[in-house]
């Protein structure tokens, strides 16, 4: 995965969150995902400016005591959101 | 033609009235929708008609809005018909709330909602517990919240048990040795009346669903079970949204708001025996916080 890219999450998404956890309805192929808290913080970081790489780093920054696994759980989100067609890079 | 009964139901905004012909026609209406069930009096935004005729030959035949559906030799086959196409009828026309293909159960003031695909053994657990575990039984296959009401609609049937789950639950219900009057063999399933419980009491108050179940029989498997939290409870939820294309943004936010006081539970098992402890829990937990 291309670690420059900006993900930006597609429009056709209904998000409800419910305590710290995101649900997501995809109004076109009627799919529900749920994401769990580190999803849903991933989730909330995809406007269109951030790379994937400076997302990473803003969670290391932000939580350093979890900085070995950030990066993997970044990409493996990042991966599961794209083959499911719930990203877009802009 | 005479007709012998007519009976009429009221669920999730729809009413459909139902006629029959025949002893075994009449057998079949009585079991299903009995004299005493509750007819509902809310207005209604859709209405439908089912004929069911039985002639003295022993053919059968199934009528909707006056359209031949079925016809043939099989009066279980009618009894399963009948039964779903009623209940698409509900799913189909339903927009004025949450229609969830699910059973429920009451077990003293709470309600437990039990939603799964067909094949999950929804009707199964429900057996159980009503059986073992003192429940209430309320429904084995539709729930109903309609918009801005307090209540709660389950649809009354008799239990719909297919033929592969009578092994799972032959040591606490001998399906051969029930009264004829409370069973229907069919072809692939039994129809199995559950008595003293069609007394109207079909609105049940929305606050008092406490507990959802989310339930997988599968054969031989060891037991998994896992506490939801909301918002896998309410994913888990939204797949067993029937009327979900009939609804503005597919009742996806409506879903979601049930979950405040409500907590889910999903688990695979093959025997009652490893889920027993975990139910005698569950169903007397209350949520604490909203």
């Amino acid at each position: 995965m291309n670690l420059c890219g900006k993900p930006q999450a597609r429009s056709n998404f209904i998000i409800e969150k419910i305590d710290k956890e995101f649900v997501l309805f995809n109004t076109e192929n009627l799919e529900i995902m749920y994401l769990n808290q580190s999803a849903a913080l991933i989730w909330s970081l995809m406007n269109g400016t951030l790379t994937i790489q400076d997302m990473i780093d803003l969670l290391i920054e932000t939580y350093p005591e979890a900085a070995s696994e950030i990066r993997t759980d970044v990409i493996e989100t990042m991966q599961r959101f794209f083959e499911r067609d719930v990203i877009q890079f802009i | 033609m005479s007709c012998l009964c007519t009976r009429e139901v009221v669920f999730a905004g729809s009413r459909a009235v139902i006629e029959c012909d025949g002893l075994i026609a009449r057998r079949i209406c009585d079991f299903i929708i009995p004299p005493d069930a509750d007819r509902g009096n809310e207005t209604t935004q859709s209405s439908v008609s089912f004929f069911l005729s039985a002639n003295n030959s022993g053919n059968f035949s199934l009528f909707q809005n006056d359209e031949l559906i079925w016809k043939g030799t099989d009066s279980g086959y009618l009894a399963e018909k009948f039964l779903s196409q009623l209940c698409w009828y509900f799913a189909d026309r339903c927009n004025n709330g949450l229609l969830f293909h699910a059973g429920a159960v009451q077990y003293q003031e709470n309600c437990i909602l039990i939603p799964g695909k067909c094949g999950s053994g929804k009707t199964t657990l429900i057996s159980w517990l009503v059986k073992q575990m003192g429940c209430k039984y309320l429904t084995d296959e539709l729930v109903f919240f309609p918009f801005g009401k307090k209540v709660v609609q389950s649809f009354h049937r008799p239990l719909h048990l297919k033929k592969a789950s009578l092994p799972v639950i032959q040591p606490f219900l001998d399906v051969d040795r029930i009264e004829e009057k409370y069973h229907i063999s069919c072809q692939f399933s039994d129809l199995i009346a559950v008595p003293g419980n069609y007394s109207g009491e079909s609105q049940i108050r929305k606050d008092t669903l406490k507990v959802i179940l989310f339930p997988q029989y599968q054969y031989d498997s060891s037991v998994q079970w896992s506490s939801l939290t909301a918002a896998e409870t309410s994913f888990q939820l939204m797949q067993n949204l029937v009327n979900a294309r009939n609804l503005e943004g597919y009742g996806f936010s409506e879903t979601t708001r049930l979950m405040n006081k409500v907590q889910g539970y999903l688990f695979t098992y093959s025997s009652f025996n490893q889920i027993y402890e975990n139910i005698l829990r569950v169903i007397h937990t209350e949520k604490k916080h909203t």
